[in-house]
């Protein structure tokens, strides 16, 4: 059996822990939604603005014009609220939904930076 | 590909980029992330957001999205480690002696413990509410986010110097590395002291994505009336952990999670290498006495030298 948690966490710091991920969760689902709205109008937009310009212009410029990738780049702007999902969102222990690391390999070229102790 | 560091976080930032053009970029965002993140969370400023919030152990306090975000992780931290990695130890880290920068401690000579036997103990409950953003620390418990909030902040600086450059990117604070961006092999040296020179011999792996950290007892060590002490704590008994292990190096999807392993494997001693297997975790594990071992598909040192 692995673990330090001494005492154990009881169903109460359970239950504790479980709503806070839970309501943090709920705050990245909503932020998610958002951003997303947010991006589908901008590319919306975008698609109209190209098809306006298209219907003013030449046909073929209105095709390069059109993709609107660069429209979702001002959404980098939000790190104020932090949600990059850096661990798995399962509370249950020791599960993790994180997709299983992939194991450096060995490499021949002169290192960039060490990793060691701080 | 273009490089450059600067001293940070009591420690050294570092950040290369496959584009040349972005460097510059690339290090003003490290330099404003790390300036904020000290700015939230250090122990050692009276006016962090952290210490605020420390000084006032028993109430509820607001807080910032951020100082949210970094206690979570380190909640989150707390159950994937199976309670090996525990935010709530800034006390007994204080009552070890490391109560100011590590510079300072290490230039201070022989430090007194006065935390009294180790005692065994249950995790400390920390009342985070994210919806209303506010933080309760238990009464006469200090958070500390230092297992987990550098590589929070290595893997977000990673992520938005991608996305805003379009670059493949590695960042490392203190060793504790994130690459993001298109897919490119980063060489990375293997050491015990991540200040080592890059001429100094060891294995070099390649990552081309997610993140790599190294734990170690063998850097971050001072002085006291008790014999030497180092940083990493057992959350069962306030104390520096007997040290099965001089450093493990880890390899993860993100670096949170590599330092959140290498670190939980350092306290589980040796049921580490069994743990490490069993989450189908990379990682390179040096013993006390120096014996090296590998697990889950790390590279052998004699392939990777």
């Amino acid at each position: 059996m692995f673990g330090c948690d001494g005492a154990g966490m009881n169903h109460e710091q359970e239950a504790e822990l479980r709503n806070a991920v839970l309501a943090r969760n709920a705050a990245r689902r909503r932020l998610q939604l958002a951003t997303g709205g947010a991006v589908a109008v901008a590319v919306g937009l975008s698609g109209v603005f190209a098809a306006l310009a298209a219907g003013s212009t030449h046909f073929k410029k209105a095709i390069v014009r059109a993709p609107a990738t660069r429209s979702a780049r001002p959404l980098a702007a939000l790190t104020v609220a932090p949600a990059a999902p850096l661990v798995s969102a399962n509370v249950d222990p020791p599960t993790s939904a994180s997709p299983p690391a992939s194991a450096p390999t060995p490499s021949y070229q002169p290192p960039v930076v060490s990793s060691g102790g701080s | 590909m273009r490089t450059t560091s600067f001293a940070a976080l009591g420690t050294s930032a570092f950040v290369a980029v496959a584009d040349d053009d972005a460097l510059d970029h690339a290090r003003a965002t490290l330099e404003r992330e790390v300036r904020g993140l000290d700015a939230v969370c250090s122990r050692f400023r009276a006016d962090s957001e952290l210490a605020r919030a420390n000084a006032r152990s028993g109430e509820r306090v607001d807080i910032s999205p951020q100082l949210g975000e970094l206690v979570s992780v380190a909640l989150r931290a707390r159950v994937t480690s199976h309670g090996c990695v525990d935010p709530t130890l800034g006390a007994d880290l204080r009552a070890c002696g490391y109560d100011r920068t590590f510079a300072l401690v290490r230039s201070r000579g022989r430090w007194q413990i006065d935390c009294g036997p180790a005692r065994l103990r249950p995790p400390q409950p920390v009342e985070l509410d994210t919806e209303n953003l506010t933080l309760r620390v238990p009464a006469g418990v200090e958070l500390d986010l230092g297992a987990t909030a550098k590589a929070w902040c290595a893997d977000w600086s990673a992520d938005l110097i991608a996305r805003s450059t379009g670059s493949s990117v590695l960042v490392s604070l203190g060793g504790d590395i994130a690459v993001a961006g298109p897919p490119a092999a980063w060489p990375i040296r293997i050491a015990e002291d991540h200040s080592a020179p890059l001429a100094a011999p060891g294995p070099v792996v390649e990552i081309t994505s997610g993140g790599l950290a190294t734990s170690s007892t063998s850097v971050r060590r001072w002085q006291t009336d008790r014999g030497e002490a180092h940083h990493i704590l057992d959350p069962r008994s306030g104390r520096p952990v007997p040290e099965t292990w001089r450093s493990v190096s880890v390899a993860a999807p993100t670096c949170v999670e590599a330092n959140v392993a290498a670190t939980a494997a350092i306290v589980l001693g040796d049921e580490a290498p069994s743990w490490l297997e069993a989450t189908a975790t990379p990682a390179r594990l040096v013993r006390a006495n120096g014996r090296v071992s590998f697990v889950s598909g790390w590279p052998s040192d004699r392939r990777a030298a």
